[in-house]
């Protein structure tokens, strides 16, 4: 008889490289957060009694609402909740033109390239061969007061004085975000496009449907599960995004990152900032099970099979 | 013109040219309404992509293909009276077996019950019911196929295209399926044109045959005339099995005509007018040849050999005779009923045939 180790334990065996990485430089880092959420900072010290004071911040309500864009927050201290809201609505607009913009590439690259889908993937790359703060820079000169935008309008005569309000606004922020997020939305999107196999099309062809019903009904639906990871993708890192805003977003332009960096860092606030971040973490893991929950991911996975 | 009246397709000199290479070259017959019409042939003969012109998938290089009287030139493939069924059956996967059967009535307008009733029906007649709520991976390779034909034949086409749709599935559960297939054309009466490269398939299935090489049709005709009486090489070597004497016309007397070959002279009927002195081939099947240790009697066709391979086949043995002046050897298929002699290898044999049932090829 030859013992054999059980298929669990090779599994677990295979998976212990990452599962320790993810251990030590996630769980821990995130258990110290929580930990730190329900502690105080007194001057340099840190109180390490059990408190939910930070979270209490969040939410003590107020006689007076705060008021944005019309909706009223009454709430002593009502930043954070105005800038989370602030932070998912710019995310949810930013996921939805990312999609728009990356479904079509992806539908490109995954019906009409022939032969040369390689190249055209590393074409596709190029931008990430500079780095993020340069590209974010780049969206600065782009959109300046004196940028490529304006100089150029006005060369040819279209403007007499530059428009102030391209940069330095959140639409800046989106504008910047939507381009770095772009790429990165186009490779789930065109794996899943790529793996249906073109009988189906041809089937719901030789059913009746015109193209645009075939692909309401068949390429669409087929190509979901790429599509919902490509937006989970770029909506759960956009939320807590901090650079983009700090460099072109302006005072109207800061998101909750921004907030959370400043009470770490300026504010000497650090438990409270904690606070403010586990609060946006649970948000977020809400908001995404609710939606998947809602399509019914569970059903789509099982059919995609 | 009789068939001409009845053709629910006609493919008038069809070519399909990818690039330089034709993969349909200039190919003109008819298909009638209500046959079981396959296209027979090896891969790459063309038999799929005529198909496909058929469905509207391809478009002929050149000329025209009519469906019940109407020009199908510019007539897009959802909008042809034709349904196929998938060789990979393309189940889609996103919907269960009712939604994937119902998927071409949505496009029309019917009634919801109208709807209903035509899906039920149409799982009943592939023999489904009950598996309407399944989704499309917990079917077998069987039951897919079914989904895919009761999918087709729901939308009530005038021809019907199957394009090798028993390929996937394993030898005992094809042959089933092609029971159940030949009964389900006989009940709905719609016209079938089934692409296969299986031989036998064709035969059992099919009122007639085209059998396809190279972009070209080479012979249509009914199952058994096509067995029996192939009109060229290729095609009787493609049906079963053929042992060929390649000769010249020695003599021609009385619709027999008489062929000198390496291995002795034979004669077998012929009709039609041939010269003497044309090089021609002589064909015979393996299960039409006897064999004997003695010498046989006058007016049969002879040739002495030496058995050099036999294999038992459960119903009949198959024997390898080596004749003198043969590349290769003869093959002879013998039923077995336990009363005929045994013949061990390695031992001399006469090979012999009626010559009524050799067949004269001239190309």
């Amino acid at each position: 008889m030859i013992q054999r180790r059980p298929d669990w334990l090779a599994g677990y065996g295979l998976l212990s490289p990452a599962i320790i990485i993810m251990a030590v430089m996630m769980v821990t880092p995130l258990l110290a957060m929580v930990a730190l959420s329900f502690w105080t900072q007194q001057g340099f010290e840190l109180d390490r009694s059990f408190t939910l004071a930070n979270y209490f911040a969040l939410v003590e309500p107020s006689s007076e609402p705060t008021y944005w864009m019309g909706i009223p927050f009454p709430l002593t201290y009502p930043v954070p909740a105005i800038l989370l809201i602030k932070s998912l609505a710019m995310s949810l607009a930013i996921t939805l033109a990312v999609i728009a913009l990356a479904y079509p590439m992806a539908y490109f690259l995954a019906f009409h390239v022939r032969g040369q889908k390689a190249l055209w993937l590393v074409l596709l790359t190029i931008p990430f061969w500079t780095s993020y703060l340069l590209r974010v820079f780049a969206w600065k000169i782009m959109l300046g007061f004196n940028g490529a935008i304006n100089s150029g309008l006005k060369s040819l005569g279209i403007l007499t004085e530059p428009l102030s309000f391209l940069l330095y606004n959140p639409l800046a922020v989106m504008i910047t975000l939507i381009h770095a997020w772009v790429a990165f939305a186009v490779l789930p999107i065109f794996v899943s496009l790529d793996k249906i196999d073109r009988s189906y099309l041809e089937a719901a062809t030789d059913l009746g449907d015109s193209r645009l019903r075939r692909f309401l009904q068949v390429t669409l639906p087929l190509s979901a599960p790429g599509t919902i990871g490509a937006a989970l993708l770029v909506f759960i890192p956009t939320v807590g995004d901090y650079v983009t805003p700090t460099l072109v977003g302006g005072p109207s332009g800061t998101m909750i990152g921004n907030l959370i960096q400043e009470l770490f860092l300026k504010q000497n606030n650090a438990p409270l900032g904690a606070a403010v971040s586990i609060t946006m973490m649970v948000t977020i893991a809400a908001i995404v099970t609710l939606f998947l929950w809602l399509i019914g991911f569970r059903r789509l996975r099982s059919r995609a099979r | 013109m009789a068939e001409h009246t009845d053709a629910v397709i006609e493919i008038r000199d069809v070519s399909k040219l990818f690039g330089p290479v034709a993969a349909v070259d200039g190919v003109s017959f008819g298909i009638i309404r209500g046959e079981f019409f396959s296209l027979l042939g090896p891969s790459g003969c063309g038999k799929t992509t005529l198909l496909r012109m058929l469905a509207g998938f391809e478009q002929p290089s050149r000329g025209e293909i009519l469906i019940d009287s109407q020009p199908m030139a510019g007539v897009p493939a959802n909008k042809r009276p034709t349904n196929m069924v998938f060789q990979s059956y393309a189940i889609f996967p996103h919907l269960n077996v009712e939604e994937n059967v119902g998927y071409g009535l949505r496009n029309r307008k019917l009634g919801k019950d109208e709807t209903r009733s035509r899906v039920v029906a149409a799982l009943d007649l592939v023999k489904l019911s009950g598996y309407g709520k399944r989704g499309a991976h917990q079917l077998s390779g069987g039951q897919r196929q079914r989904v895919a034909l009761a999918r087709a034949l729901v939308c009530r086409p005038k021809v019907l295209l199957l394009d090798e749709p028993l390929g996937a599935l394993d030898k005992k559960l094809r042959e089933e399926m092609q029971l159940e297939l030949r009964q389900l054309q006989r009940n709905v009466g719609i016209t079938f044109v089934f692409v296969t490269h299986d031989q036998e398939e064709a035969l059992t299935l099919s009122d007639r045959i085209a059998v396809m090489s190279s972009g070209k049709v080479l012979q249509i005709a009914r199952s058994d005339d096509l067995y029996e009486n192939p009109n060229c090489r290729e095609v009787a070597e493609f049906i079963g099995n053929m042992n060929l004497f390649e000769g010249k016309v020695a003599a021609v007397a009385q619709g027999n005509v008489t062929i000198a070959t390496a291995a002795g002279t034979f004669t077998v009927p012929h009709v039609a007018p041939i010269g003497a002195g044309n090089a021609v081939h002589l064909a015979i099947r393996p299960e039409k040849l006897a064999l004997s240790a003695d010498k046989p009697a006058p007016g049969l066709n002879a040739v002495k050999g030496r058995v050099i391979a036999q294999t038992y086949l459960g119903d009949r043995r198959q024997f390898l005779t080596q004749i003198d002046g043969m590349a290769k050897p003869l093959a002879i298929s013998r039923q077995i009923s336990g009363a005929e002699s045994p013949i061990s290898t390695d031992s001399d044999v006469w090979v012999t045939w009626p010559p009524q049932l050799g067949r004269l090829l001239t190309s």
